[in-house]
């Protein structure tokens, strides 16, 4: 493939962005980070863990994504009672065919929000692992493919403790990236107030990508170079995480593939078709600090995971010139 | 509290050190120039007078005038006081003859070396260190400094003692405190940081190999000083002469084998040159006479500076194999690094140029990297950035191995925002080429090149209470 089709091809996935980066804002004000993030997400094929106190907009975020990209959106209410087959759909008899049918949970969709997952149980959390892994689900040792492009977006409040199911290791290991949107500054809280002062702007939204045309940027970011100096910073980064006195279990290799993957993606949205040590260092934390687990000794002394994967990157030496 | 004791114990241990290779050039410059008349102990106790002065009048360091009146007037004091305890012990305060001592030993510079006049540069010398050392944090890298040239010094002085045959007192302790004292500042102030290199994941053996190569050095150079006696040297010597003896016979043979090979044309009388006439003697002619003593020390001069080339030289090229061995067992996947070879070369072109660019001669040579034209580009790109990463960091702003080119840009871009275009573009193009792997077309290493052409005439100073952000 020559240079100019390359620059070509990322042109558009730049543009892409750039397009959906404006109609979430339409929406949601200010969290440009966050959107960008949520879009390389997408652009992957990664599903996203959006961790923040109530009514910071996760929901909201998420619906707007959903409406701009055209695609179908399912929202599941975590509860306590919530069974697997409300996720995956169930079998059912129908007295005129005399056949048992199918009815797709909500699962089956493009985009699916799984809102406060950690209240779930943990056998309905798991369901969604093979969903989220295999992008398909059994109902009744009935395998279904799930349709592309999938996204699961999952939410979860980390202040409310009492009630909830924490989600295992295996499960978080499966989230490409966790994000918090955080409270927005003053002038942000006063756009909101006058932009959701008539109503919801999510609901006039118009889709600017298709499902098709996004199954396309996902494959060109696939395109995207990796130089092996690049290619073995991230291994390196991951790598450090297993050896940090502060952590008890490191990144693993999905880890791995899920930054790499990930960098490709914020590298063909910034219209660039190689990878730069400048992406990895923006994706670590965001791409790692969720797959981690955290001695005592360390949450004792007041270290958060994303503390500890920032001293991670600020330790591993770039592959550049000394 | 517990960090002021340790700030106080590193300073303890940098006057320690400072102490080791002063107590023994002292004692050198004493036996040589006034037959060990001052006493060096006696001189050294200014470095803590001076520390503990210049810590005192901290507070008014910014007072500019002020500090550097009290540091003149305190050193001035510190001379006289010097002078008359160290020289005139035994003469009355009132008596103000030992004031004039320093004059008349300048006026009879041309025939004798008086004591005063090694008590002035003495007491000049250790007022300065003793004001760094107060004025300076005291760290490991600073400790690291301090026993970095304490050990040149001190081997200097060394050899140097050896070379006027004398005996200085004490060499073996001093020696023994001198690693003894480094070894336990750095291990404290490595522990106070925890940032250098001793303490990431390789501490465990690079902290042995420098416990084992300072037993190592301790050990052979026991072990050489006891094998390697003079006579010992003398059988060598012979030996290595008898062998030169016998290929040059061998090669004399040879030549005398081709030689007879070639026709013989006879044997040419040559003319035998007359001699040349005896120079006319200039009785009228003005003479510079040079008193023995400074004929001793120009003599002794030379001596040193050449022993201290060595010694440089063999200094810098054990810190760039331990920089590359570093490098090589930091596990800096993906890091490039100049090759030893390229390394020395750069040092040598460097050492070349601060010698001799004073006498601008190597301005209008051109070395064979820059042989071609301003014009021609080139011909690396990661060459360039690795000159512009050198350049800037003489300058003060040194890339930060965890920094990525495009923040180490945005860093420096914003100190330097007069250079921010030019640092742009080769950032840029090195981007580009390293990680994007594409091969940059003419006109942009074209770029580059200018680029980095401009920069390199700038000559960087960082700004006082400028920080890399």
């Amino acid at each position: 493939m020559n240079e100019s089709t390359t620059d070509t091809q990322m042109a558009a996935v730049s543009e892409v962005a750039e397009k959906l980066a404006a109609s979430v804002g339409r929406v949601i004000v200010g969290k440009a980070a966050a959107v960008e993030l949520l879009t390389v997400a997408l652009l992957c094929e990664g599903h996203i863990l959006i961790e923040d106190v109530p009514g910071t907009g996760k929901t909201i975020l998420a619906k707007a994504l959903a409406r701009s990209l055209g695609c179908s959106f399912k929202r599941i209410q975590c509860t306590p009672d919530l069974l697997p087959a409300d996720v995956t759909g169930i079998h059912y008899y129908n007295q005129k065919t005399g056949e048992f049918e199918l009815r797709p949970g909500p699962v089956m969709s493009n985009i699916l929000l799984v809102d406060e997952i950690n209240r779930a149980t943990p056998r309905t959390q798991s369901c969604l692992l093979e969903a989220m892994q295999e992008q398909q689900v059994t109902v009744d040792l009935e395998t279904v493919p799930l349709p592309r492009p999938f996204l699961v977006i999952a939410t979860q409040n980390p202040v409310e403790m009492s009630g909830t199911f924490p989600l295992p290791e295996a499960q978080l290991d499966r989230f490409l990236i966790r994000i918090g949107l955080g409270y927005p500054d003053e002038a942000e809280e006063y756009e909101i107030l006058e932009r959701f002062r008539e109503g919801n702007p999510a609901v006039s939204l118009e889709s600017v990508v298709t499902a098709e045309d996004l199954l396309e940027m996902q494959g060109r970011c696939r395109q995207v170079r990796i130089a092996e100096p690049v290619r073995n910073y991230i291994a390196a980064i991951t790598r450090a995480t297993r050896q940090h006195e502060g952590l008890r279990l490191g990144a693993s290799p999905r880890a791995t593939l899920g930054l790499g993957h990930a960098s490709q993606a914020l590298a063909a949205i910034r219209g660039r078709d190689y990878v730069m040590p400048d992406d990895v260092k923006l994706l670590a934390v965001p791409a790692l600090a969720h797959r981690v687990i955290q001695k005592t000794e360390s949450r004792l002394k007041g270290k958060s995971a994303v503390a500890v994967i920032s001293e991670v990157v600020a330790s591993v030496a770039v592959p550049a010139e000394e | 509290m517990r960090q002021r004791w340790l700030t106080w114990a590193l300073y303890s241990v940098a006057m320690g050190l400072e102490a080791c290779w002063l107590l023994a050039l002292l004692d050198l410059a004493s036996e040589q120039t006034t037959g060990g008349i001052v006493s060096p102990a006696g001189l050294l106790a200014l470095l803590p007078l001076s520390f503990l002065l210049h810590r005192f009048t901290e507070r008014w360091r910014r007072l500019t005038l002020l500090d550097r009146v009290l540091t003149w007037l305190s050193g001035a004091i510190a001379l006289l006081l010097a002078i008359k305890l160290l020289l005139y012990s035994g003469m009355a305060w009132a008596d103000t003859t030992w004031l004039l001592s320093l004059p008349r030993a300048f006026g009879d510079i041309f025939n004798t070396f008086g004591a005063p006049l090694l008590v002035l540069p003495a007491t000049a010398l250790l007022w300065w260190l003793g004001r760094r050392l107060a004025r300076q944090t005291t760290g490991f890298k600073a400790l690291l400094g301090e026993f970095q040239f304490g050990l040149f010094m001190l081997v200097i002085t060394l050899v140097s003692a050896r070379l006027f045959e004398l005996e200085l007192s004490g060499q073996v302790p001093l020696v023994l405190g001198f690693f003894g004292l480094s070894l336990a500042g750095l291990s404290v102030s490595h522990g106070m940081e925890g940032a250098s290199w001793l303490s990431g994941i390789y501490r465990t053996p690079w902290s042995g190999l420098l416990l084992a190569a300072i037993g190592i050095i301790l050990v052979a150079g026991l072990i050489i000083g006891l094998i390697f006696t003079p006579d010992l040297l003398q059988i060598i010597w012979s030996a290595i002469k008898t062998v030169l003896e016998f290929i040059w016979a061998g090669i004399l043979k040879v030549l005398e084998f081709l030689a007879s090979l070639m026709p013989d044309t006879g044997e040419v009388d040559l003319p035998i040159p007359e001699a040349p006439p005896p120079a006319a003697s200039d009785d009228n002619g003005f003479s510079l006479r040079m008193p023995e003593w400074a004929r001793t020390a120009l003599t002794s001069g030379w001596l040193i500076i050449m022993s201290g080339l060595i010694l440089l030289a063999l200094w810098r090229i054990s810190t760039e194999i331990l920089r590359h061995l570093r490098l090589m067992m930091g596990g800096r996947s993906g890091t490039e690094y100049e090759s030893l070879a390229g390394s020395f070369r750069d040092d040598m072109r460097g050492l070349f140029r601060r010698m001799f660019g004073w006498l601008k001669l190597f301005k209008r040579i051109r070395w064979r990297r820059d042989a071609a034209p301003a014009g021609q580009a080139v011909t690396s790109v990661r060459q360039t950035y690795r000159h512009f990463l050198r350049w800037a960091a003489a300058g003060g702003y040194p890339r930060e191995l965890a920094q990525t080119p495009c923040e180490y840009r945005d860093m420096i871009g914003g100190l330097l925002p007069e250079l921010s275009q030019d640092i742009d573009a080769i950032t840029a193009q090195y981007v580009s080429t390293r990680y994007g792997e594409a091969s940059p077309a003419p006109p942009e290493l074209q770029l580059m090149n200018h680029s980095w052409q401009r920069l390199r005439q700038v000559k960087l100073k960082k700004m006082k209470g400028q920080n890399n952000l």
